[in-house]
């Protein structure tokens, strides 16, 4: 799925920054010209122990809490995390990490795809968190397994093509991605910049998004995949509690193109509005 | 040498060169490219460029290698050819670790796929780096296989380089390795085991304690030879005098990264690189075991921190830079943010702006800007991979280098009366009493402390001594802060000598401390400083036997200190004695601590500025009156600075060219995240 050798340049440097933070909530909020939402900080306690003896137990306010500290065993989290008054607990049984690092290091081959490799560490995690490492509350993990991933990446990624993304404030591109794909792997990451390396300009986006499309063919691959949006627009389908519908709501208002989009995900994309989501 | 390190740069034959440069990766560009690029990078005011030279991209196959017959771009000899046409400097890596964010961090894949280079866990699996775009096992720097591979990539490469070296041609330094460190992977318990790390382990204790005996009286053991004592592979000390083996190890720690270190510098040497200086860059911002920049010292000419700060990490930056400043001939950045690379949190172009400047600030005298050219895995330098100029950034270099050059800011001087102590004895127990075996990297470390990581078992002592050690250390960093003190950090693995010049010396101190170390700070105070130390007069050494060096010289009746509650002043020789039995934590009775020794050893400030939040540091023209005061704002909102003069002063900003004139104060507000350069007449 990842080349060995991906080919990662021209990467515009505000694009990536403001793609990246698309991540805050904040940016969201500034974005769609909200009040940012109160957060309150979430408190946490660490604890170490070794067979029935705690060897740490830091709290994020108080600190070290581990002089006359009551333990009751792992099993007891919630009543723990009740008792100490804090959002969310990590316990780690001494010797824990050593086990992840044995399964993931002695599993792991160098030649093989790089997220078949980080599936050895996610599942040497995993198999962990039944006995020496603990959360509370529980973390959600996906039960995707690489196997089910590899699937729907050669269902639903076009192959031997570029995947496109852009979102734009006014005429500006804000940000922009251009992936490659060949025949097994994603190969290229590069952005709008590889175009403007050759003087490519454009005026208005939603007519020339076509233009944009063949200089990405001409200079990578065809697009088998691309989306194009207002910036606004794509803050508010992230925001949405129905992100396909408010995505179908600004493709009808010509704040979002999808344009070419594979026969496979457009049926999905509408499954999904009908369903309404 | 023909290259010779100075301070301020290099001495290069005759002409002195300031140590400011960036990078340019001639093998990720299009070869008829480089002339226009190093057009670009000598109009922003660079002379001296420095390139990696990555083993896996020249090796075709073992012993076969592309120097441009195949591929242009490869073609390092034209490159350095060029450079020396075009009157440009080179600092080269030949690795043979590279990173580089390329694939493999420029090892053949045939090496790290070699068991018998492979570095070993504590679990005696291979030691796997998870990073992209491939995981890989990382090589042991104990395994003679492992050398006998770089030996012969360096019988390859450094025939070419040797050829090119100066006068012959552009080459001025050469890198030894990169980023030393275990691959960041400090943890004491996480690697190496390796047969060779075992080897080399004895080594380390046999010419520590000579013989067996020695050890078996450190270690209360029965061993029959130093191969019998195990490699540890986690903290289990239950009493004091469990910890000198636990001690060892984390020193052993960093000897591995010497021996390593040594080990490539001389083949560097012994293939004829040598009367050029020989540099290495450690990792981003730490001065914790296992990196001992002192002790790389001795070994090499040139040394220092690779840092990519955003804003917000001032703190860090500027403890970063003070430990380079207090503990290198040449204070160097090797790689310092110009760009970043694809899997980090980015740096911008403002962070870049502000960073650099408080860099220089904090007594930075050598940067390298890593990348000055973009290139394929990297974003946000100056100069795109086609050539094409990013104009703010080019705008900024460009302008700083005029700076740089026009007001000799290499050839300034900070002052800097007082040293505050990192102590390697507690480097070593905070390092080795870990309970997070075999996980904490180097980068993790920066953000939980001792108090997350280290065990809480006093182990005897009054207080777990790693977690004690740090409160004090952050306590003592709050007071110079507060009160405006210039000072560098420093570490007892200094010299003597290199000590002996500052006028305080702070030095948390508890119940042991190794006797070199005692004896050190004791010959300070002798030949007339005044040591700050606290909270405990050290009673063992850091075998845990009876060591009282510097309580021995420091009894008799003490007295009070003015201002400062907590503590006691004794004589010792020439100098003074300050035991400070607690530290507290108000801010202003700390602060009056801090001016309570400062009064006692007669120190003044250089420009003090009133607002808690901002800083200055006046970097003065030796013999002279005048100089560079910095001033900086490192928050996120605008704030008024005050600085109180001594007398008639005229300040000239050296980026706007506003002017500031006053007797006994100037005013300005100065803007969120800003470093303010002002010439004083």
């Amino acid at each position: 799925m990842l080349a060995k050798d991906p080919i990662i340049q021209d990467i515009d440097a505000r694009g990536w920054t403001n793609l990246l933070s698309l991540m805050d909530r904040a940016t969201i909020d500034k974005i769609l010209g909200e009040e940012p939402a109160p957060r309150r900080e979430k408190t946490s306690l660490f604890i170490i122990y070794q067979g029935d003896r705690v060897l740490k137990a830091f709290h994020s306010k108080k600190g070290s809490i581990l002089s006359g500290f009551r333990w009751d065993g792992p099993d007891a989290l919630e009543e723990l995390a009740q008792k100490e008054n804090v959002d969310r607990l990590t316990v780690l049984s001494r010797g824990a990490l050593g086990n992840i690092h044995e399964k993931f290091q002695s599993g792991i081959q160098i030649e093989e795809d790089y997220v078949r490799q980080l599936f050895h560490l996610l599942d040497a995690v995993r198999e962990e968190m039944s006995s020496g490492l603990r959360f509370y509350p529980a973390p959600k993990i996906p039960a995707v397994g690489y196997e089910l991933l590899k699937q729907m990446f050669n269902l639903f990624v076009p192959k031997n093509a570029s995947i496109v993304f852009y979102i734009f404030d006014a005429e500006s591109v804000w940000t922009s991605l251009i992936i490659g794909v060949s025949e097994r792997d994603f190969d290229l990451l590069t952005s709008h910049d590889a175009l403007i390396a050759d003087g490519f300009t454009f005026t208005d986006w939603r007519t020339d998004y076509k233009r944009i499309l063949e200089a990405v063919g001409r200079k990578f691959r065809p697009s088998g995949l691309a989306m194009f949006a207002t910036l606004k627009s794509f803050a508010q389908i992230i925001r949405s509690d129905k992100p396909l519908s408010a995505l179908s709501a600004a493709q009808e208002a010509n704040e979002v193109i999808l344009d070419p989009l594979p026969t496979l995900i457009k049926t999905l994309l509408g499954a999904g509005r009908l369903l309404g989501r | 040498m023909t290259v010779e390190v100075i301070p301020g740069g290099l001495k290069v034959g005759e002409a002195k060169a300031p140590l400011v440069l960036g990078a340019m990766h001639y093998w990720r560009l299009d070869h008829h490219l480089w002339d226009n690029i190093l057009e670009k990078v000598k109009g922003m005011g660079f002379n001296m460029i420095e390139t990696y030279i990555p083993w896996s991209v020249h090796e075709k196959a073992p012993g076969r290698f592309d120097f441009g017959e195949e591929d242009p771009r490869k073609d390092i000899g034209s490159f350095l050819d060029l450079c020396a046409h075009k009157g440009v400097m080179a600092l080269v890596r030949p690795g043979p670790h590279i990173n580089s964010e390329i694939t493999y961090f420029g090892y053949p894949e045939r090496v790290l796929a070699d068991p018998d280079c492979q570095s070993v866990s504590a679990q005696n699996t291979p030691v796997i780096l998870p990073v992209p775009p491939r995981a890989f096992p990382v090589p042991s720097y104990a395994s003679g296989k492992f050398y006998d591979e770089v030996a012969t990539w360096f019988d390859a490469i450094l025939p070419i380089i040797e050829k090119r070296k100066h006068p012959s041609g552009s080459v001025v330094a050469v890198q030894a390795d990169n980023e030393m460190s275990l691959f960041f992977r400090a943890n004491a318990y996480d690697h190496d085991y390796s047969p060779g790390a075992a080897r080399l382990f004895c080594e380390f204790l046999e010419k520590r304690y000579g013989d067996i005996a020695s050890l078996n009286r450190a270690y209360r053991s029965q061993y029959r030879d130093f191969s019998d004592a195990p490699m540890p592979r986690r903290f289990d000390a239950r009493v004091k005098e469990d910890i000198p083996r636990y001690l060892d190890w984390a020193a052993y720690k960093e000897y591995y990264i010497l021996y390593g270190l040594e080990r490539i510098t001389a083949m560097l040497r012994e293939r004829g690189l040598s009367g050029i200086p020989v540099t290495h860059n450690y990792p981003e911002q730490l001065q914790r075991c296992p990196l001992n920049i002192a002790a790389t010292e001795r070994i090499l000419d040139i040394q220092g921190f690779d840092m990519y700060p955003q804003r917000g990490q001032y703190e860090l930056l500027k403890r970063g830079c003070l430990t380079a400043a207090a503990q290198s001939r040449l204070p160097f950045i090797p790689e310092f943010s110009s760009g970043c690379w694809l899997f980090s949190p980015p740096i911008t172009f403002e962070d870049q702006r502000f960073t650099t400047l408080v860099a220089w600030m904090h007594g930075i005298k050598g940067i390298s800007f890593y990348m000055l050219v973009e290139r394929e895995r990297w974003y946000g330098s100056p100069i795109a991979r086609d050539g094409r100029i990013r104009q703010p950034n080019y705008d900024y270099y460009k302008k700083l280098n005029e700076i740089i050059k026009a007001h000799r800011l290499t050839a300034l001087k900070r002052e800097n009366d007082i040293i505050l102590m990192n102590v390697r004895s507690y480097q070593y127990l905070d390092s080795a009493s870990t309970l997070l075996e075999p996980l904490t990297t180097l980068f993790f470390r920066g953000f939980i402390g001792a108090v997350m990581e280290c065990s809480e078992d006093p182990l005897g002592f009054e207080e777990p001594i790693p977690i004690a050690a740090e409160a004090w250390e952050k306590k003592w960093h709050k007071a110079l802060r507060l009160a405006k003190y210039p000072f560098l950090i420093g570490d007892t693995e200094m010299s003597l000598d290199a000590l002996t010049p500052y006028k305080v010396m702070i030095v948390p101190t508890f119940e042991f401390l190794g006797r070199a170390e005692q004896s050190k700070l004791a010959q300070f105070a002798e030949r007339g400083g005044i040591l700050a130390i606290g909270p405990k007069i050290p009673e063992y050494d850091e075998t845990i036997n009876l060591c009282t060096i510097l309580k021995n010289k420091i009894e008799g009746e003490g007295e009070s200190l003015e201002n400062a509650p907590c503590a006691t002043l004794y004589r010792l020789g020439k100098g003074k004695v300050v035991v400070f039995e607690a530290l507290s934590d108000d801010e202003v009775e700390i602060k009056t601590t801090m001016d309570a020794v400062a009064t006692l050893a007669g120190l003044k400030r250089h420009f003090p500025v009133l607002d808690p939040r901002v800083e200055t540091s006046f970097h003065g023209d030796p013999g002279g009156d005048s100089g560079v005061l910095y001033v900086a704002n490192p928050t996120n909102e605008s704030r008024p600075a005050s600085i109180e003069l001594d007398g008639p002063r005229k300040f000239t900003d050296l980026w706007s060219g506003d002017i500031y004139e006053g007797k006994d104060s100037i005013e300005f507000e100065i803007e969120p995240y800003t470093v303010r350069m002002l010439e004083v007449r």
